[in-house]
């Protein structure tokens, strides 16, 4: 088949393939979190917030990747200091975040001279297109938030499933929760390239659904997830290498049909 | 009296305790020795709850102190649970989670004990929901399986937030059964309502609010809960126990 040739030949679909691996294997891993933990609005906050940042960095000429980090990091920051010391309730807080930071990143790309022609891959983002600092960045991301897991998976379980009671064990429950926070932060970030900002919550909350249909056990869930997230995103580079259509969009589409006929199936049964 | 023995497992000295800068507890002073079964009284609101999380550490005193010797372990069982219901995790793992203040190791690729997880449920009639998903279980069993939660770590003091609230008649003697027999070893702190059960099992009676007063007995006369501002008149209706049934399911 061309594609596996075209494999061998072009270092673009390497990283690519690369990318979907690793990119995968975080989502699997930070989407079970976010999903059991009910983090899913929150997550849609960072990285609509981030964009605010990307638009910035964007109109500054530097690398965008470091202004959606500072924004994706402040703004999961910002939503803790809203909702402990202003008192807004926190999905109004995350509320007013997502569409701020949306409407700061349209306007500085529109204020950068010129036409904008990368707007669709902020959108919707573009896996062929990622560099070798991309892979190496979500590398030592997914390293990292494996060690975390095998060293402290147990207390980070134990904490998501019940805080007053961790608490009253003295785990660190304070620094757990900010230290996963700031992992799916980065998480989100890193990824913003692969799937673009639209597309990015099903990538975190699919896999995890659809690990969760047979699974009632965290770590298969995650490995499932995983696994399902690094199936959808391959596949999705090989449909849009054939047809020309943005791979995200077919990788999310994918997903939600096999979570709708998974769902489905296990109804009738 | 500042007593100087090993007896003693907790201590609070003068400890204001609230929620932020609403004080629901003022100057307590209140020690758990071990052997101790203290039974905590009071009316709704009076702050028992309050008492237990922020000895447990749960909420931070305002002010004052609370001591106890390093590697103390305690079993917590909460009156309402905070626990997500549809975690994806089984009931002896919830189980085995009790062991987190004790010998544990956080990672993933340690093995916990399901083997006294097991046990534990099999002894408090719930062995056969060792592998249920959390969230299947009916009020009742979830409480059993939160008490072995709390039993799991061995602990040196068992605190239990109005423990009989969600089971039924028959497992509510089993369990007083089951604390009787934890109390040769386990200093054990529980509220209750239930001042007949109360006064049949426990050796002392803490009347919680707003301010603490500790009876050193199982006995506590109307007179002497009216003085300490602790208003409950289960014990007018003589010995015979008033039991009062929650309806639940
Ligand atoms: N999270 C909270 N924030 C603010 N106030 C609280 C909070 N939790 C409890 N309170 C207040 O503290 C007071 C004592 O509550 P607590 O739960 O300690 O009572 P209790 O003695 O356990 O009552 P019950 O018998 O109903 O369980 C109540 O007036 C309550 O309104
Ligand atoms: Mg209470």
């Amino acid at each position: 088949m061309d594609f596996i040739s075209d494999i061998f030949s072009y270092a673009f679909l390497q990283r690519a393939l690369l990318a979907a691996l690793v990119t995968g294997a975080i989502c699997g891993i930070m989407g079970v979190y976010m999903v059991v933990r009910r983090l899913v609005f929150l997550a849609g906050g960072i990285t609509h917030s981030a964009f605010g940042g990307l638009g910035l960095a964007y109109f500054l000429g530097i690398n965008t990747l470091w202004g959606s980090l500072f924004a994706g990091l402040a703004s999961a920051y910002a939503v803790e200091r809203m909702t402990d010391v202003g008192k807004i309730r926190e999905d109004s807080a995350i509320g007013i975040l997502w569409s701020v930071g949306m409407a700061i990143g349209i306007i500085f790309i529109l204020l950068t001279p010129g036409y904008a022609p990368n707007l669709m891959s902020f959108l919707f983002g573009n896996i062929l297109m990622v560099t070798s600092l991309d892979v190496c960045l979500l590398f030592a991301l997914l390293v990292v938030i494996a060690g975390v897991m095998i060293v402290w998976g147990r207390t980070i379980i134990y904490v998501a499933l019940d805080h007053e009671f961790a608490m009253s064990q003295h785990l660190p429950v304070k620094l757990v929760n900010n230290l996963m926070l700031c992992l799916l932060s980065l998480s989100i970030i890193l990824s913003i390239k692969i799937v673009g900002i639209m597309l990015l919550l099903s990538l975190l909350t699919v896999p995890a659904s659809i690990a969760g249909i047979w699974k009632s056990d965290y770590r298969e869930m995650t490995i499932i997830a995983a696994l399902i997230s690094i199936v959808g995103l391959v596949t999705g580079i090989f449909v849009s290498y054939l047809a020309d259509i943005p791979s995200s969009a077919v990788t999310v589409v994918i997903l939600v049909l096999v979570l709708l006929i998974l769902k489905l199936i296990c109804r009738k049964s | 009296m500042q007593e100087v023995d090993d007896n003693i497992l907790i201590r609070l000295n003068k400890v204001t305790a609230g929620y932020g800068d609403k004080i629901i507890l003022r100057d307590i002073d209140f020690k758990v020795c071990k052997g101790d079964f203290i039974g905590v009284i009071g009316p709704n609101g009076g702050g028992k709850t309050t008492l237990i999380k922020t000895i447990l550490g749960i909420i931070s005193s305002l002010s004052g102190s609370i001591d106890y010797p390093s590697g103390i372990r305690m079993g917590y069982l909460p009156q309402i649970t905070t626990i997500i219901k549809d975690f994806p995790i089984s009931a002896r793992d919830v189980v085995c989670s009790g062991l987190s203040s004790g010998n544990f190791s956080g990672g993933l690729m340690s093995k916990p004990d399901y083997g006294r997880a097991e046990e534990l449920l099999e002894w408090l009639s719930v062995g056969y929901l060792a592998k249920y998903q959390i969230g299947r279980l009916s009020g009742g069993e979830l409480q059993r399986v939160l008490l072995a939660r709390a039993i799991m770590c061995d602990p040196h003091v068992l605190i239990l937030d109005e423990p009989t609230t969600y089971v039924d008649n028959k497992f509510e003697n089993k369990m007083y059964e089951i604390l009787h027999q934890l109390n040769e070893k386990v200093a054990i702190v529980m509220v209750s309502h239930d001042l007949g059960m109360i006064s049949r099992h426990v050796k002392g009676i803490a009347c919680v609010n707003r301010s603490l007063h500790y009876h050193n007995s199982n006995i506590i006369t109307a007179h002497q809960l009216d003085m300490y501002d602790c208003p409950m008149q289960l014990l007018e209706h003589g010995k015979v126990p008033h039991t009062v049934l929650e309806m639940h399911n």
